[in-house]
């Protein structure tokens, strides 16, 4: 059975804004296997994005444990934090092509988060090359961010995200903004990379139509877990304990 | 000086070592000074020549010698006199060094002899072994048509050729070369020039009238009230501009930074270290101060060269050499001394203030990008 990559307990996220405090989460649990893909569900406000920006390194928890590909992300360093967003998650933004620089081109943008871990300039192509291969922008290696459409944007932002190898790839509405025909078109690049790299995914999406196509669903309401829907061709014995063990309602589809 | 016959070329170095007794005194040359004719009775041009000690003129002249006046150093000058002494001895032909006007005026090449007539005596023949621009302390002009305080040029020779030569010529009216101009550097710590100053103006043996006070012109010239008032307005401007110039780059360094907010923030949660942002910045400020101090060093010389020659930032000076001058001579004079580069120690303040400057422009980009959250730049849709 596969290894938990992400395990949230009891998480509880609490933000002060001038003399108010908003509880964002209280007391979420979580568990992503390694090789999952998943989304999250919910309404504005729910605390999905809060979950995200915890996952992502880029927030910090005010209570409760978080434990991503053995990174307590409550006990990181400045050094290690950078680490870990530099090489165990990749992100993917709403807006098209948001982790894009424009002044420069595809390549030098899925070459950048390589630069910037000290990969020598040889590999860094290789690798450009590999990763632009399979978003399918074979070709357009050498178009700036402007010069391509939402789609080829949010494929070349995935293959930045992708460049370092991460071990999770974190989606904030990745289809957000994409007409959904090219919805459709990158959940399924998201699912065949899922597939090739054994990559774990977790979509963050208030779009329910995506629960249909992700192994996994689970929805937030005030920021605890509600409920949660898995997907499975296999019988309910295949699904990990800690799904089965859970008492909130479930429902399986198919 | 006043003229003293009595005093040949053998007693040159007598005299010399007399006056290296003088506290504070640096070097001394002896030699003999005066106007001269040259070109016939046609061209009748006044020249002044200089018969100076080559022996040490290099050491006494050399700092006030600049390259307005020779490509070539003094010492390389005197040298070249040195090493035609016995040949021009011999031959009744003294080695001499020409400015450029004498040359021009009497169409001298390089070798070619004329004769300047030592008026009531008679002619000598010198040898133009070398061309100057200029030879300083004799204000020539060629168009200011050769009167008595302006000649219309200048030759240099070497006392210890001119004066055998001199005599010899000149042996049968009775005459023989006097010393009659002394050219004195003393050190320059104060004590030493109100030692040298005080030797050469009291006492009994060393008095030089006229003294002509190089150190106590440009002192002068420093501190009069035109130059001041001119350097001041300058002053003002240049500031005022530099901080203009200054308030525009931070605030273009912090708009700069400001419309790349985005841009950091992808790089920030693409695993950018703090330090490796700043690189970038620093980087970037870099160049930019870099190339502007190069395009303003390139300018401002631009602007030096072109414009300062034209300017003059000091009026007249009141004492030693200009103190009284004929109309024609009044413009001619401002060239000397050649034009002081003050370099103030204020300078260096300046210049450490405006690194500081840029580091506080860094220093606050840095800021700038790294304080607002990543996720806030970079989600449009907040819970």
């Amino acid at each position: 059975m596969a290894e938990p990559l992400v395990i949230c307990d009891n998480l509880v996220k609490i933000y002060k804004v001038a003399d108010l405090e908003v509880v964002a989460l209280q007391g979420l649990d979580l568990e992503v296997m390694a090789g999952e893909i998943m989304a999250i569900v919910g309404a504005s406000g729910s605390g999905k994005s809060t979950l995200l920006n915890i996952l992502s390194g880029l927030d910090l928890p005010s209570a409760g444990k978080c434990i991503v590909d053995k990174h307590d992300l409550t006990r990181l360093s400045q050094a290690e934090r950078v680490g870990y967003q530099r090489y165990t998650v990749g992100h993917i933004w709403q807006q098209s092509g948001r982790n894009l620089l424009q002044e420069l081109t595809i390549r030098a943008n899925v070459e950048l988060p390589q630069v910037l871990g000290g990969v020598d300039a040889g590999r860094r192509a290789r690798r450009a090359q590999e990763l632009l291969e399979l978003v399918g922008l074979k070709g357009m290696e050498k178009k700036r961010p402007d010069q391509l459409s939402g789609g080829e944007q949010q494929r070349a932002a995935i293959a930045v995200a992708l460049a370092n190898q991460p071990k999770l790839l974190l989606g904030d509405e990745p289809t957000g903004e994409l007409d959904s025909t090219t919805a459709h078109e990158i959940l399924t690049l998201l699912h065949s990379v899922n597939r090739e790299l054994g990559l774990t995914i977790l979509l963050v999406t208030h779009d329910v139509a995506i629960a249909a196509l992700v192994d996994r669903t689970i929805a937030i309401r005030d920021g605890r877990t509600s409920t949660e829907t898995v997907r499975r061709e296999a019988p309910l014995t295949s699904v990990s304990e800690h799904t089965a063990r859970r008492n909130t309602p479930r429902v399986c589809a198919h | 000086m006043p003229d003293n016959p009595s005093l040949n070329s053998i007693a040159l170095d007598e005299e010399t070592n007399m006056y290296r007794t003088i506290p504070g005194l640096a070097s001394v040359t002896l030699g003999y000074k005066a106007k001269t004719i040259g070109g016939g009775n046609i061209l009748a041009l006044a020249i002044e020549v200089m018969a100076v000690d080559a022996n040490n003129f290099a050491s006494t002249a050399g700092s006030s010698w600049t390259g307005q006046d020779s490509p070539d150093a003094l010492s390389s000058l005197m040298s070249q006199l040195r090493a035609g002494r016995s040949q021009g001895i011999a031959s009744n032909v003294v080695p001499a060094i020409v400015d450029s006007a004498t040359w021009t005026s009497l169409h001298l090449s390089p070798n070619t002899t004329f004769a300047l007539n030592f008026f009531p005596y008679g002619p000598i023949t010198l040898q133009a072994v070398a061309e100057v621009d200029h030879i300083p302390t004799i204000s020539d002009s060629a168009s200011a048509g050769g009167t008595d305080d302006v000649p219309s040029g200048g030759v240099l020779v070497d006392y210890r050729t001119f004066a055998p030569v001199y005599t010899n010529d000149f042996a049968q009216l009775g005459t023989s070369l006097p010393i009659n101009y002394a050219w004195v550097r003393a050190r320059d710590d104060s004590a030493s020039i109100a030692s040298v100053r005080k030797a050469l103006t009291t006492g009994c043996c060393f008095i030089l009238d006229p003294l002509y006070d190089r150190r106590a012109i440009v002192t002068s010239l420093q501190n009069d009230p035109l130059s001041v008032d001119l350097l001041g307005v300058l002053g003002i401007g240049a500031t005022t501009a530099m901080l203009l110039a200054l308030a525009g780059s931070l605030i273009a360094s912090w708009l700069s930074a400001r419309n790349r907010l985005t841009n950091f923030a992808v790089l920030r949660a693409l695993g950018a270290a703090p330090s490796q942002l700043a690189g970038m910045l620093m980087w970037e400020q870099s160049i930019i101060y870099i190339t502007s101090l190069l395009l303003g060093l390139f300018f401002g010389t631009l602007l030096s060269l072109l414009a300062l020659p034209v300017m003059i930032f000091t009026s007249v000076a009141t004492t030693g050499a200009s103190s009284d001058l004929s109309s024609s001579a009044f413009f001619i004079v401002q060239n000397i001394p050649p034009i002081q580069i003050v370099l103030p120690s204020t300078l260096w303040v300046i210049l450490g203030a405006l690194v500081g400057i840029c580091i506080v422009a860094l220093a606050l980009m840095v800021r700038v990008v790294s304080r607002p959250s990543i996720s806030q730049t970079l989600r449009l849709n907040e819970d």
